[in-house]
């Protein structure tokens, strides 16, 4: 093979996507040619800059809020329809009743909640989720300003 | 193949945050997009079967909605007139970078949106959202082969538009 079709998979060798045949050939190239070094060079700074750095990461604190967001959103947007946003005493009795069903009938004989409108297997399907977790997951809800939130807790620790 | 959304949101949150951020160059903004695009697929997903389906179409999910934001961002700075050419393509926000690492990263990202579509995408998804050939294969709906490719074309364009780049500063 020439320098040229080296160059070709040269960037799969820096990004570890070469099989083994094709990068033990590599291998055999470089140690003879340094055109090819220089070239690998200037591509591994390349990927060295693509790669993530402690910027790029979520700490805890924020992997747990955003993922405790998601839940949310994914408990409460499911029932939109069933239960208004906009808070007022019809809707909050209609939140606290639909709540306590979930709670009580979402964790002991399987979720059987009021079916209707399409998004409703969500709640169901995310609820049911957590339910199977077992012995490792507990989950409940929980009243607040913004209207109820899901509490899960699993060996990882707390996701509210 | 059962999967459990909660496992699926806490393994991918953080790469998933890592591709859309290192596209819109802004923390919070990041955030909101990897939410917004867990809700939506989730809800449509209803009920995850297959993990290997589920997260590449996450991951892909996330970086059209990035880039869409990204190009949002471009869009309404070229219009205010900001500018002065790096502000407008957003640099790392965080102070403890090393400059010159920050100067590069920058730049290399300046060239990234400047790459073809596809070769954009492979490059993105392959060291932004850390997936496998064969995951970006299924994501973009291509072989694996031109996977490859793009991501090969994609790194020698790189390459040289970082030295023309720095050539240019000297
Ligand atoms: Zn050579």
């Amino acid at each position: 093979m020439r320098c040229e079709q080296y160059f070709e998979i040269l960037p799969l060798y820096v990004s570890g996507d070469l099989t083994g045949n094709e990068r033990a050939g590599l291998e055999q190239h470089l140690s003879e040619c340094a055109r090819c070094r220089a070239e690998l060079d200037k591509l591994s700074e390349v990927a060295r800059v693509l790669a993530p750095s402690d910027d790029d990461t979520l700490s805890e604190v924020e992997k747990l809020r955003l993922e405790n967001d998601i839940l949310r959103r994914l408990v409460c947007e499911g029932k939109t329809e069933s239960v208004p946003r906009r808070s007022s005493v019809t809707s909050l009795i209609v939140r606290i009743a639909v709540a306590a069903a979930i709670f009580i009938v979402g964790f002991s004989v399987r979720p059987l909640l009021p079916v209707n409108n399409q998004t409703q297997p969500v709640t169901r399907a995310t609820l049911t989720d957590l339910a199977e977790h077992g012995s490792d997951f507990t989950a409940g809800m929980r009243f607040s300003k913004q209207g109820f939130r899901l509490i899960a807790r699993g060996k990882s620790g707390l996701i509210n | 193949m059962r999967e459990n959304m909660v496992a699926v949101i806490h393994r991918l949150s953080n790469r998933v945050f890592g591709l859309t951020y290192r596209i819109v160059r802004d923390r919070e903004q990041a955030k909101d997009i990897t939410q917004d695009v867990f809700v939506k697929v989730l809800q449509e997903a209803g009920r995850i079967r297959d993990r290997d389906r589920i997260e590449p179409y996450i991951l892909k999910s996330a970086y059209n909605a990035a880039l869409n934001a990204r190009h949002d961002t471009s869009r309404q700075q070229a219009k205010a007139e900001l500018i002065g050419e790096h502000l407008s393509l957003g640099e790392p926000s965080r102070p403890d970078q090393h400059l010159e690492n920050a100067e590069t990263r920058s730049r290399l990202y300046r060239a990234l949106e400047q790459l073809a579509v596809r070769q954009k995408e492979a490059l993105a998804l392959r060291f932004f959202a850390e997936m496998s050939v064969t995951e970006i294969a299924r994501a973009m709906k291509i072989s694996e082969g031109s996977v490859k490719t793009h991501i090969s074309r994609g790194m020698h364009n790189l390459k040289e538009r970082l030295a023309a780049g720095s050539a240019k500063e000297i």
